[in-house]
């Protein structure tokens, strides 16, 4: 450890010594313009694979960026509304706002595997292991694009870029200032509404305020507790960019969302949950005479309160992320390198005994070698080291002493990437990653009691690290004016998690039932995706897509039965297809998107026993159709029908999910 | 002649490469190699590019496409651009103006925002004007950016293409933006 830490010391200056006497050349800060690099290369850019600035298809990862244009055509108004026909991902709905989103299989109610980034800003919650997608700081008309990393990314990111990556892009405001405003209305007494205005742009700065809200009523089902419940998230937000030189530009941010709702939690069944949450950040690019500088400065603040058993649990949960990056480019080779800290806290008497947290101090690097115009080689690692912590009374239950203690972990990560092209057909990626899941807060040492049952974590759980092997294959079809993708992966994951609440029962000596997070077996999982999108200059669009996803738990059956949090090979449908055609006529724009996915397993807590029950979920096919109309230059009708195939339909274990129509109105002055 | 980009350690890419590309299935697409030929989305790939100097230029731009008047091949080139310019000649916010210019004559030109270079022009006479005019050099060329003084070499077929020489862009005292140079292929 000691010489870890030495090494992360010396790499810290010495690294960026060496670099500083490379033949760099001076250049200017100028932020991304997304849309200008997109009509320049033809194709969309991204700076979240490696931290550079690329074309989408020199990137060392398998992506999919859904552009802005694709999010309006879609109709849809939340963000897993949009990843619900993306290939590769499985977007489960409990709830009209109650959505888990996985990557390549490993679902879960909560998925705890994928990292979900606001402008590379964390959203993910660490504390429990999971994304509340209602509280995402950000309004659908803000997105520049979503970019969608499958695979691990760790070497970037950090924990929990284990099945991939998702990060929200907003438009700049000093490059692309926006005055919107939608309103929307429809069956389960949904009203939507956002706005979305800027001021200051052309004045070397920029200021954009955007607000949402959404509220409807449940989806109606058997789950008698939230029938008619009326679920409802809201969020304001300020985002001033200013470019105070040519090579210094500075961002600052700050937001308040909101959401309440019933939430299928791990423990098979639902609970009542308000998050109340606000992030501040600062960020600062500059154009140094040894490369593109950025500071970034972030925290957020969750405040929880969750019913379970009829019991109201509080805490508030708080993180600060400091990251100092610098970029650079000389000639063939490019290169970064990033010290990242972190401090996570949770703070509460009644469920974590006083305070819980951890500090995590971590340094990156990573180098990009143009070995030859057709052959590019990207090597990224990252070594995380982390203290946990727990301040206040030891909680500690017959037979098993103290479960939450300090504890020290160190986990590196790595990505590898070979890009080869052959000719100037055909796109090739050999990649190699490895990633770790890490433990939730609650994992770690979440302390409840709940007579007769304890709740607990402990500190002693170990990360779960998933190494990624795969190969994709990306070849333009010129005569059917599209693109063809052919990927492949195998991936092996060593140790999984079950979280407390989805890990079984345990019966101590004095007779209370123990419910204790603990780490589980082995999982590995093969899988691959056949997709083809396109389109022709007359506006029609098409895209097909094909994903396998098959997963084998090493674990034993007794394991997998007393934790289903963790039998992924049951809960991950194995095949997925996805179809899409579009048509875009003078004002007239449709769209028609239908997904079609295997039977899965999902799991129920029994109310009287208490044992998770298996759910079969049969497979099912839903479709969406979007229909909008430009009435005048700055005003467009919209009519969006979810799931128009079937009334009623159950996707999950919880409530089945319903038809859905809204009408919307779209201002954009 | 021009000469395309990825020719260039196109044998030690193929003695590593096409193995695995074989194992994959993959095999060279029939015509891979293309010459790069002037045609509109060559001349907005221009305009767009001259949006992302360090002081982008915006509005109307003179663009002197610079040619050869001894080389037929560079006479036919510079006829094909100037053809393509009256009726489509604006991208990102630029208007292209194009003023054909003999070499000959560019060091007398006392105002363009931008040169085309067509094949076969002098590197010298170029590189001449260049140092006076300290503007962007564009060219479909890539030798004219390897050996010459010209600094960012475009295609736009199969995909869109751009090779970048910091060296020859220094000399002019011509400057791109950060981004622009990640995305690019340096020299």
């Amino acid at each position: 450890m000691t010489v870890l830490r030495v090494a992360g010391s010396v790499g810290l200056f010495v690294v960026p010594a060496v670099i500083w006497l490379l033949p760099v050349r001076s250049a200017w800060a100028q932020s991304i313009d997304y849309d200008s690099y997109e009509k320049l290369f033809g194709e969309s850019v991204t700076a979240s694979a490696t931290g550079k600035p690329q074309r989408l298809s020199e990137t060392p990862v398998e992506m999919d960026i859904i552009t802005a244009d694709q999010i309006a055509r879609s109709g849809a108004r939340t963000l897993p509304d949009i990843l619900s026909y993306v290939s590769g991902v499985n977007v489960r709905r409990y709830g009209m706002q109650d959505t888990s989103v996985s990557i390549r299989g490993d679902d879960g109610a909560l998925n705890r595997r994928v990292l979900v980034l606001l402008d590379g800003q964390q959203v993910y919650e660490d504390g429990y292991g999971l994304t509340v997608w209602p509280t995402i700081p950000v309004a659908i008309d803000e997105i520049q694009q979503i970019e969608v990393i499958k695979g691990p990314n760790a070497a970037l990111y950090g924990f929990n870029a284990v099945s991939g990556v998702i990060n929200i892009i907003t438009r700049d405001p000093l490059l692309h200032p926006q005055n919107t405003a939608t309103v929307q209305a429809g069956t389960q007494n949904q009203t939507y509404g956002d706005v979305v205005g800027t001021v200051g742009h052309g004045k070397g700065w920029a200021v954009r305020l955007a607000a949402e809200g959404n509220r409807s009523t449940e989806f109606d089902g058997d789950a008698a507790d939230i029938v008619r419940q009326q679920p409802h998230s809201g969020m304001v937000s300020v985002d001033g960019r200013f470019k105070i030189s040519p090579s210094l530009e500075w961002d600052v941010f700050g937001a308040l969302s909101s959401l309440d709702s019933a939430y299928y939690v791990d423990l098979g069944g639902y609970a009542q949950v308000a998050f109340r949450t606000n992030s501040v950040r600062s960020r600062i690019g500059y154009d140094s005479p040894v490369g593109m500088f950025h500071l970034d400065v972030y925290r957020n603040e969750e405040r929880v309160n969750i019913n379970i058993y009829g019991v109201d649990r509080n805490w508030r949960e708080d993180f600060t992320v400091v990251n100092a990056s610098d970029l650079i480019k000389t000639g063939a080779h490019a290169f970064r390198i990033a010290d990242e800290y972190r401090t996570t806290d949770a703070a509460s008497l009644e469920a974590f005994r006083g305070h819980l947290g951890y500090q995590d101090g971590a340094g990156s690097g990573m180098w990009e070698w143009s070995i030859t115009p057709r052959m590019q080689l990207t090597n990224a690692v990252r070594v995380d080291t982390l203290f946990l912590n727990h301040i206040g009374p030891s909680f500690t239950f017959p037979g098993f002493g103290t479960p939450v203690h300090a504890t020290h972990l160190i986990e590196p990560s790595f990505n590898t990437g070979l890009i080869l092209r052959p000719d100037d057909m055909d796109t090739l990626r050999f990649t190699v990653g490895r990633a770790a899941e890490l433990p939730s807060l609650v994992d770690f040492g979440l302390a409840l009691t709940y007579q007769p049952v304890v709740v607990s974590g402990q500190s002693s759980l170990t990360p779960s690290v998933a190494t990624n092997y795969e190969m994709d294959w990306d070849r333009p079809l010129p005569r059917l004016l599209s693109t063809l993708r052919l990927s492949a992966f195998a991936q092996h994951t060593q140790s999984t998690i079950g979280p407390p609440f989805g890990s079984g029962f345990t019966l101590l000596p004095n007779g209370q039932i123990l419910l204790l997070a603990r780490n589980a077996g082995n999982s590995d999982e093969a899988g691959g995706e056949v997709a083809i999108k396109g389109q022709n200059p007359g506006g029609l669009r098409w895209n097909f897509s094909y994903v396998l996803a098959a997963v084998a738990d090493r674990s034993s059956q007794t394991v997998l039965a007393s934790i289903p949090s963790v039998n992924y090979q049951r809960q991950t449908p194995v095949n997925a297809v996805i179809a899409g055609l579009g048509y875009q006529w003078r004002s007239l724009d449709v769209d028609l998107q239908a997904r079609w996915q295997s039977h899965y397993q999902d799991y129920r807590r029994d109310g009287d026993s208490l044992l998770a029950e298996p759910v079969t979920v049969a497979n099912y096919l839903t479709m969406r159709l979007h229909v909008a109309y430009l009435l005048t230059r700055t005003l467009t009708v919209s009519l969006t029908a979810d799931q128009f195939n079937r009334q009623q339909m159950p996707t999950t274990a919880g409530v089945p999910t319903g038809r859905q129509i809204v009408g919307g109105l779209h201002a954009a002055f | 002649m021009s000469i395309w980009f990825w020719q260039k350690g196109s044998r030690l890419v193929g003695m590593i490469v096409m193995p695995l590309a074989i194992l994959s299935g993959v095999g060279p697409a029939a015509g891979a190699e293309q010459q790069a030929v002037p045609d509109l989305q060559s001349l907005q790939i221009v305009a767009r590019v001259l949006g992302f100097q360090t002081k982008p230029v915006t509005g109307t731009v003179t663009l002197a496409v610079v040619f050869n008047p001894r080389d037929s091949r560079s006479v036919k080139e510079m006829t094909s651009f100037l053809s393509l310019i009256p009726t489509h000649t604006s991208a990102g916010g630029v208007t292209l103006q194009a003023r054909a210019a003999s070499q000959y004559d560019l060091a007398r030109f006392d105002h363009v925002d931008a040169v085309l270079s067509m094949e076969g022009v002098d590197s010298k006479l170029l590189q001449a004007a260049l140092l006076r005019l300290h503007v962007p050099c564009l060219t479909l060329n890539l030798s004219q950016i390897e050996h010459g003084a010209c600094m960012v070499a475009i295609r736009s077929a199969p995909t869109a293409g751009i090779v970048f020489n910091q060296a020859n862009a220094d000399a002019a005292g011509v400057h791109f933006a950060t981004a622009f140079r990640m995305m690019v292929q340096e020299l």
